[in-house]
């Protein structure tokens, strides 16, 4: 029999409950998220229309991108910002989009695969 | 929690470690930031402010830590703990007091950046072209990451009586949950799940704040780190009595 006025039993029951509660808590977010746009322009939010197409999308879609080695800070700054955009689009699409970067100067084969 | 709270803080003002922690940290990014030519913003040549929120993460692992370790391990060596928890105050009380106090003494040593943030304004060209939205993004990233590393130093200094074991333990613990997960996700075998364990990492979530999108995400994510961290040290506190 479990003796419930145990200070022991009650401090482990808190432990549990409070990590059941932070991962329902996560998994909630995961699905309802608000996002707060800085920039003036808008610059991150996404179309509604491109929205609405990610989502239906029939398949998966593989992209991949030929940048990535040793880069000078213009194409650095380029690569991180066709990263962020192509994993907002992977959000929105439910992970029907994957992508990958790749070196041109290593690259083998010319098609993009998984 | 307010008298825990400004009795530590007060404790960092009469010691060194407030002067010694934010000397360090503003002569440390400092020099990345303007003075070693690899990292140097006038060498990159972009009004951005790049350095600051990639390297003071690393900074962070090494100052938060030494910050956090005295806060139990002290006491319980002291044996001032015992005397700290007869005490009318909660088990809660004693930690967020203390979580709050670390975290008070991190924001000081990164306001003075903000300066960081007009020189740069300055030196674009046309002046002011800088990522405003972007800057003031990462600021709440690296205000949330300091948060975290505070919960974790005090939770490693919850869980032993000597500081050093604390310092080593708290800058392994952030190490590992800041880059050490987004690096294991590029180990080469988990396939489908490599976007998982990337989002368990902090960098993953610093990273999205980062471009200028507050995302609620995000903020839970870090929200419900600290809150587990504390959550494991108050189960450490109380296991005393069990």
């Amino acid at each position: 029999m479990v003796n419930w006025q145990d200070k022991r039993t009650g401090d482990l029951l808190l432990l549990a409950n409070g990590i059941v509660l932070l991962i329902l808590v996560n998994l909630l977010s995961s699905k309802f998220f608000f996002q707060w746009d800085l920039t003036d322009e808008k610059r991150y939010s996404i179309h509604p229309s491109t929205r609405e197409m990610l989502r239906t999308l029939d398949d998966v879609v593989y992209i991949e991108v030929f940048l990535e080695g040793e880069l000078n800070a213009d194409f650095r700054r380029f690569q991180k910002s066709v990263r962020e955009t192509l994993e907002m689009f992977r959000v929105y699409a439910n992970n029907r989009v994957q992508y990958s970067f790749t070196d041109p100067s290593l690259a083998m084969k010319q098609q993009a695969e998984p | 929690m307010i008298q825990v709270l400004v009795k530590e803080f007060n404790s960092f003002l009469n010691s060194l470690i407030a002067y010694v922690v934010i000397g360090v940290f503003l002569t440390g990014i400092g020099l990345l930031m303007w003075v070693f030519p690899e990292t140097s913003v006038l060498e990159y040549g972009y009004a951005d402010m790049e350095t600051l929120f990639t390297l003071g993460p690393y900074v962070f692992i090494f100052l938060i830590p030494a910050i956090t370790m005295r806060s139990f391990a002290e006491e319980a060596r002291g044996g001032t703990l015992e005397l700290l928890l007869t005490k009318p105050l909660t088990d809660w009380d004693i930690i967020l007091g203390k979580f709050f106090a670390c975290f008070l003494l991190v924001v000081l040593a990164v306001v003075p950046t903000v300066i960081y943030y007009f020189s740069v304004y300055a030196l674009g060209n046309p002046v002011g072209n800088v990522d405003t939205p972007g800057v003031m993004g990462s600021y709440v990233g690296l205000l949330m990451l300091g948060a975290v590393f505070c919960a974790i130093g005090i939770l490693a200094s919850a869980l032993t009586t000597s500081q050093i074991v604390s310092f080593i333990m708290a800058a392994f613990f952030c190490f590992l949950l800041f880059a050490g997960l987004e690096s294991l996700a590029n180990v080469n075998v988990w396939s489908e799940q490599t976007l998982f364990i990337r989002e368990l990492g902090l960098l993953h979530h610093y990273d999205a704040l980062s471009k200028g999108v507050i995302d609620s995400r995000n903020l839970i994510y870090f929200g419900s780190v600290i809150a587990f961290m504390l959550l494991l040290t108050r189960i450490v506190l109380g296991a005393r009595s069990w």
